[in-house]
């Protein structure tokens, strides 16, 4: 019998993931868990290990309660309008002349580029209360909005993000557009497939799988939502715009609890992987009923 | 074969520089002690001490024959400077000595061992009598203990719109309660006049509805609450000492406000062209924006700063102080060489060759008041006041300034104080209310009390 010969390659070239896998993810999650059963700040040599404790306060605290919920809140205006503005972007940019193609891809690209912390800037400016919005409202139409510690401040959030990560999801949109072979369409006019029908019975089902990655990364989105609450809200009014990482980051470095900041993190964490479960499972099914 | 002795010889003038390289370095490390020092996370906290740091690094201080020498270096303030220093410490890559450091997060440093008790050294009573700071010292103790040497304070009090207090025909700033009660009546009297003029509220306080940033609470509700409970502290210890009385008279302070209290955020109140309120917390660290926006200090300029109000006029006006210190680390990776190294610094800027230039070196290149028991008799510093008079009033309320909390879970107490009481206060009384309507507020006060306990694990 002739014996199975070991191939080396594979090997060769997966071990640089690996360790990379174990070094900055594997290592660092493991000392996370241990950390989260401490009541460790970073900083004292001395530490109790206190089991379960951590995890079981994080049932009890309202700011992680609000963290949860506010999370899925995130999630679903997030998700929708970068859905429908990714591919209506992609739609928008794909009808234009090739040579002009190029040029607007990078235009609705160019907010990703922009800094959480500058856009903060600007629109904390343009919501102010001496700006100029807020004195037209004021002076014109006697509506006196303190946007940024009313509810408003949860939309206003919502719209930054969508602003800033519509044009990103638009270019993964706009490869599958593009891949899609004018042959297709052609068929699908002899057969009376014309105007909007195009969008969805060829164009929406033939890119089901980027549409998939589209949902998934941005639902992921609403879980590292930071530097915008942070910069102009401090997760307030009342919790209301508050999320997981300003949660995390409080607790372990403006209270020093870095081990009960731990344990927020890993309960952020099996939230993320709950919920971008269930949304793979349904967008698997639907890519099976379009035959991907 | 040429070619072979020409790779031999690259090769051995190679070897020759490494190891000289090797030998130079064993040779530097053996006969320098380098003690790096972080400075607060602003240019000109790096320009300072980088300038003393120089001075102290030419003079040859040595210790057991090696030479001292100051490595100054901005700490890293991303998320934030207590953030960088709780990396440091965790990483063994701290530094032996810091600036930047208040009361709470000393204490933290402390309950954790990561900072000297200098308490009892001797190059630490010179540096206090040398600076007259006795009374200031004792204020910073934690647990009879002492780990920071206080470099300098702002002292929160208030500040006022002098257009407008003209306007309401007032020629000095309020002083007690019933003074403000007396100028709110005033601004009620002439609200519309004052419209006209673009001042469309009483006061300025945007913070009041931020409960994240909890040290705001130290500049709204501390200071005041300070004056008027006479210098009891809200929590001594462990132990919510806060007199309750006092804490309501804070509430009702804003309540009389009502609608008046203005919210919304505007960036730079006091370097509008118009201000737009009467008055508004008198945080010292905006008078060098003022003074770039072209503002000018005075009852006859544009903003003038007062003390704290209290009940009789013959209470002692308290205050918050916004105060932070140097404090040197102990940490495995400081060895005790670089410990003392450090401490020959301190020694050199404040009670050797720097100990006359370094305060007034410091206001010009900070617009900060130093801590020094004689700040406002110095005459190396009079001539400083005398062309920044902004600061020479500020510096009158230093010695009514009192320091923060000690408690480790002091940003947990603020946060909720904020949170159960001062936001719901704020939008549910002082948002719908008229001026000097002294609206009920013994609820907000009682959930203050309550969750000031409940967050800190107060007795």
């Amino acid at each position: 019998m002739k014996k199975k010969k070991f191939n080396v390659m594979p090997w060769v070239f997966n071990t640089p993931y690996i360790l990379y896998s174990m070094i900055f993810l594997f290592l660092p999650l493991i000392w996370a868990f241990w950390l989260s059963m401490t009541d460790w700040n970073l900083m004292s040599p001395n530490y109790n290990f206190v089991k379960l404790q951590n995890f079981a306060e994080l049932f009890t605290d309202k700011k992680v309660t609000a963290a949860f919920w506010n999370t899925l809140r995130y999630l679903v205006p997030i998700v929708i309008l970068c859905f429908i503005l990714g591919v209506g972007i992609a739609l928008m940019v794909s009808k234009l002349p090739s040579r002009l193609k190029g040029f607007a891809a990078v235009m609705f690209f160019i907010p990703y580029l922009t800094s959480g912390v500058s856009t903060s800037v600007m629109v904390k400016y343009l919501f102010s209360y001496n700006s100029a919005l807020s004195t037209f409202l004021r002076e014109k139409l006697n509506l006196n909005v303190n946007w940024l510690q009313s509810e408003w401040a949860f939309y206003i959030l919502v719209i930054m993000i969508v602003w800033k990560m519509a044009g990103y999801y638009a270019l993964f949109v706009l490869s599958g557009i593009e891949s899609i072979s004018e042959d297709v369409y052609e068929a699908g006019m002899l057969d009376g497939c014309v105007g909007i029908k195009k969008l969805f019975y060829i164009t929406l089902p033939m890119i089901t799988p980027t549409l998939t990655s589209v949902i998934v990364l941005a639902a992921g989105l609403s879980f590292q939502i930071f530097s915008e609450p942070f910069l102009l809200t401090g997760g307030g009014p009342l919790m209301s715009t508050t999320t997981w990482q300003l949660e995390i980051y409080n607790a372990s470095f403006v209270r020093f609890r870095s081990g009960y900041g731990a344990a927020m993190a890993i309960a952020c964490a099996i939230q993320t992987f709950v919920v971008i479960q269930l949304i793979t499972w349904i967008m698997n099914k639907i890519n099976r009923k379009f035959g991907w | 074969m040429r070619g072979k002795t020409t790779k031999k010889m690259a090769a051995g003038i190679l070897s020759a520089a490494m190891m000289a390289t090797m030998l130079t370095g064993t040779a530097f490390a053996d006969d320098v002690i380098t003690v790096n020092f972080w400075t607060a996370p602003e240019q000109y906290n790096l320009e300072l001490w980088t300038s003393y740091a120089e001075k102290f690094n030419a003079s040859d201080v040595e210790l057991d024959g090696k030479k001292v020498e100051i490595n100054v270096q901005m700490m890293p303030a991303q998320p934030s400077s207590e953030a960088g220093i709780q990396n440091a410490i965790a990483t063994g890559t701290v530094p032996a000595i810091s600036e930047n450091i208040n009361r709470s997060f000393a204490n933290i440093l402390a309950e954790s061992q990561s900072v000297w008790d200098i308490s009892g050294e001797d190059w630490f009573a010179d540096i206090v009598a040398e600076r007259k700071i006795e009374d200031t010292v004792a204020a910073w103790a934690i647990d009879g203990s002492q780990y920071v040497l206080p470099l300098y304070v702002n002292p929160i009090t208030l500040c006022y719109n002098s257009h407008a207090l003209k306007t309401l025909g007032f020629d000095s700033v309020p002083q007690t309660t019933e003074d403000l009660k007396a100028l709110l009546d005033a601004y009620a009297e002439h609200q519309e006049e004052l419209n006209e003029e673009g001042i469309s509220h009483f006061m300025y306080r945007a913070e009041l509805l931020n409960s994240a940033n909890y040290w705001e609470r130290w500049f709204d509700i501390e200071a005041p609450y300070n004056a008027f409970a006479k210098g009891t502290p809200l929590v001594d210890g462990n132990t919510l000492t806060a007199d309750r009385d006092a804490l309501q008279k804070v509430f009702e302070l804003y309540g009389n406000m009502g609608s008046s209290l203005l919210t919304g955020t505007i960036d730079g109140v006091w370097q509008q062209e118009t201000v737009p309120v009467v008055m508004g917390c008198g945080l010292p660290w905006e008078i060098s924006a003022n003074d770039a926006a072209g503002k000018v200090y005075g009852l006859d300029g544009d903003y003038v700063f007062g003390p704290t109000l209290v009940e009789n006029a013959e209470d002692v006006h308290y205050n918050y102080a916004d105060s932070k210190g140097l404090v040197l680390y102990k940490n495995d990776a400081i060895s005790d060489e670089e410990h003392q190294g450090a401490i020959e610094f301190l020694k050199f800027v404040f009670t050797g060759e720097g100990k006359d230039t370094f305060d007034i070196d410091w206001l010009n290149d900070t617009a900060m008041l130093p801590v020094r028991g004689d700040l406002e008799t110095n005459e190396s510093l009079t001539a400083y006041f005398d062309e920044h008079p902004a600061l020479k009033d500020v510096g009158s309320f230093v010695a009514d300034a009192l320091p923060g909390m000690a408690h480790e879970k002091g940003a947990d107490i603020m946060t909720a104080l904020g949170e159960e009481a001062v936001i719901p206060f704020v939008n549910e009384v002082a948002a719908s209310g008229g001026i000097n309507e002294n609206p009920d507020v013994s609820k907000y006060v009682d959930a203050a009390m309550e969750a000031m306990k409940n967050a800190g694990g107060l007795e």
